[in-house]
């Protein structure tokens, strides 16, 4: 069993969460408030010493760097967000944010669908016929699949029967994609078990 | 009229363009200006942080005060919280041996590791309950899911090397085609909607302000 | 008949807590009986062992990013501590990102405890840079020279004073680029690093987000991709089995895993073959 007493409260709060799997109860909605409370706590702390305090207190006391005074004083001015009368003036710093969003666009152009159709495109369809079956399932399949999610024009016919080869594509991806949910699901509670087992109890090595 | 949309309309149209252009055009200049203009955006996103702080003490400062609310008394004890974590880490100090990074190691991992790994037993739940075999396209998520999670224990090694095999053929073939479709639709999605806010077609986003 | 019919409607409708006692079993008892597990690399972990051991022959640093807070624990910590304890081992400098501000204190953890394992001392071996904001910027910026977004490392030090990062500037400096998240952040990473600067990416992601990044492997945006917790215990497997480095608890894990799964598998059976002979008596009845 440890000695440590932060073990020691980290396992009441991991048994006082559990507790839900029972029913909700006074232990674990204080478990809940507490987290609620101390994860904000931490959030300033780490945003005040990461952030402000070298980007933007240090630079302007002791460097004298005093154009900084515009982006803390529009950092403040996201605070207005709280008044019905002149929270219009929280979007002026939000819109500068916003803005840099122009740059996601030629950089998303290139990456998601310029490099994702090249490499589509330039699938070598060399090898055995199962190779060339296999790389031309890519190219028809991605191409099928797109045609599922246009819905400008009916799925019917020829039309209809590609849609419906790419929605058993996904159907499969989807699958693929809940066969690992499972495995991240059970690895987060095998974390927590080793966790009360090991570190906790000391009845695991 | 004009401050309250013509403004942040002309802050987003510039930076927007700016930013586009940046991207092409690695000039001296254009590095100096981006320079400043990321370095802005940083210390803006930083204090944005402050207001969700603000918004979480309102809210649960409403349900402290409110003789009426059952959980009153909890409601104190996140403020309480809240006040305590913040003025122990700025006197203590977040690094490594810390008060604030112990109590950060003691309540707040096992807190949010234990609330996330509930979901292991939601899943077992609705894998007997609700996963039903109920047409052709369930069937095939069904089998590949199967495939899937046999093929992540040593135990699909041992039934068979097909499974892992299958498993290496699924991720890299059907599953790239679909991924690639959704990424491809979510890309054109993505920048249709990026410039309808740089333009200012779309000014959803500069609405709902006061917050109760 | 109407016995029959009392037992499926009770199965059907099993109270949930049973389920619960079931999982919950199949994942603590498997820690008791300690089986031996065999767990064969898939070629994408392959990839990133021996991108790792290239870093160790051309002996150019690492960055590792740090992106999971404490919902992702259980998934990506043993990975974190196995890349950390792989390049330790081989003396490969590491500089450690984060952009989750939930795992901040988490990663700086995690490097210090792995770092004392062998040895290793903070501004010499290994550094961590403190959370900022706007990783998209960051990403880019760093591109150019990460002295323009970080002023000073996580422990409040002017980065002029720490020998490691004395000739480094960019991406051109580090062998390759982990980013280990739950989130979206290995998109970034590749939207706003690799397709500008085209440095060696792999990703270390959770199983939940894993089949979205084929695609990129693909491609070519992505070099490796270790997937949950197997992932991270077929990397202490190759780890173990080259370097004579202890597995942790990802390899731990997996027979829990294997249990977990199983039990999963049952219940979807069961619970399938239940309905339908539930739903082929009320045929009959009709």
């Amino acid at each position: 069993m440890s000695h440590d007493p932060w073990v020691w409260v980290a396992a009441f709060f991991t048994i006082a969460i559990f507790s839900y799997l029972w029913k909700e109860n006074p232990l674990y909605r204080f478990a809940e408030h507490v987290l609620v409370g101390i994860s904000v706590g931490y959030l300033v702390c780490i945003n005040w010493f990461n952030v402000l305090l070298p980007k933007l207190v240090e630079p302007i006391m002791n460097n004298g760097e005093y154009i900084l005074i515009i982006p803390g004083i529009l950092a403040a001015l996201m605070l207005f967000r709280f008044s019905q009368k002149i929270g219009w003036i929280s979007f002026w710093p939000l819109a500068f944010l916003i803005g840099f969003s122009g740059y996601a666009i030629p950089t998303v152009i290139e990456t998601n669908m310029l490099t994702q159709i090249q490499a589509t495109v330039n699938i070598p369809l060399t090898g055995g016929w199962f190779e060339i079956a296999s790389g031309l399932l890519i190219i028809v399949g991605t191409l099928a699949c797109l045609v599922y999610f246009y819905f400008s024009y009916p799925h019917k016919g020829v039309v209809g029967k590609t849609a419906q080869f790419g929605s058993m594509l996904l159907m499969i991806s989807f699958g693929a994609s809940f066969g690992f949910t499972v495995m991240a699901r059970i690895s987060l509670l095998i974390g927590r078990v080793l966790f009360l087992l090991r570190d906790w109890l000391g009845v695991v090595s | 009229m004009f401050f309250k949309k013509t403004v942040p309309f002309i802050f987003t149209l510039s930076v927007g363009i700016f930013s586009f252009f940046y991207y092409f055009m690695p000039h001296a200049f254009m590095q100096e200006l981006w320079d400043k203009a990321s370095q802005w955006a940083i210390i803006i996103g930083g204090g944005a942080m402050f207001v969700g702080v603000i918004s979480m003490v309102r809210a649960y400062y409403k349900r402290a005060t409110n003789k009426s609310d059952p959980n009153r008394y909890f409601a104190m004890l996140t403020i309480i919280c809240f006040i305590a974590m913040t003025v122990i880490g700025l006197i203590s100090g977040i690094k490594p041996g810390s008060l604030f990074n112990d109590i950060f190691v003691g309540i707040m991992i096992p807190c949010e590791a234990t609330m996330f790994s509930l979901l292991a037993f939601y899943i077992a739940s609705a894998a007997f309950r609700s996963f039903r075999l109920k047409s052709f396209s369930a069937g095939l998520l069904l089998f590949s899911a199967i495939i899937l999670m046999l093929a992540q224990i040593p135990t699909g090694e041992n039934i068979s090397p097909a499974i892992p095999w299958l498993k290496g053929w699924i991720l890299d073939y059907p599953n790239v085609a679909a991924q690639r479709a959704i990424l491809i639709g979510i890309a054109i999605g993505s920048v249709a909607t990026a410039l309808k806010i740089i333009l200012g077609i779309d000014k959803s986003i500069y609405a709902g302000v006061g917050g109760k | 008949m109407s016995n029959k019919n009392k037992w499926l409607d009770y199965l059907l409708n099993i109270d949930r807590k049973v389920v619960y006692v079931i999982i919950f079993l199949s994942v603590a008892l498997p820690f008791f009986l300690n089986p031996v597990v065999d767990i064969q690399p898939t070629k994408w972990v392959s990839a990133v062992y021996d991108e790792m051991e290239e870093a160790a022959r051309t002996n150019k640093p690492i960055i590792i990013g740090f992106d999971y807070d404490p919902s992702t624990l259980a998934e990506l910590d043993p990975m974190a501590k196995a890349l950390l304890r792989h390049a330790f081992s081989r003396n490969i400098k590491v500089l450690g990102l984060n952009f989750i501000p939930n795992g901040t204190s988490l990663a700086a953890t995690t490097m210090d405890d792995v770092a004392k394992e062998f040895g290793k001392e903070y501004g010499k071996d290994y550094v961590f840079f403190p959370y900022l904001p706007q990783y998209d910027l960051v990403l880019i910026n760093f591109g150019d020279n990460f002295r323009k977004s970080y002023t000073q490392e996580f422990r409040g030090q002017p980065l002029e004073n720490i020998p490691m990062l004395s000739n480094l500037q960019n991406y051109d400096d580090f062998h390759m680029v982990i980013d280990l998240s739950g989130t979206k952040l290995p998109t970034a990473y590749i939207m706003y690093g690799v397709t500008r600067y085209h440095f060696k990416f792999v990703t270390g992601c959770t199983a939940v987000s894993a089949t979205e990044y084929f695609p990129y492997l693909q491609s070519g945006q992505m070099i490796g991709l270790i997937t949950g917790m197997k992932g991270a215990a077929e990397y202490e497997g190759l780890v173990k089995a080259n370097l004579n480095l202890p597995t942790g608890d990802g390899m731990r894990g997996m027979a829990s895993q294997t249990w977990g799964h199983l039990v999963i598998i049952i219940f979807i059976v069961i619970g399938n073959i239940l309905y339908y002979v539930r739903r082929r008596m009320s045929m009959e009845i009709k």
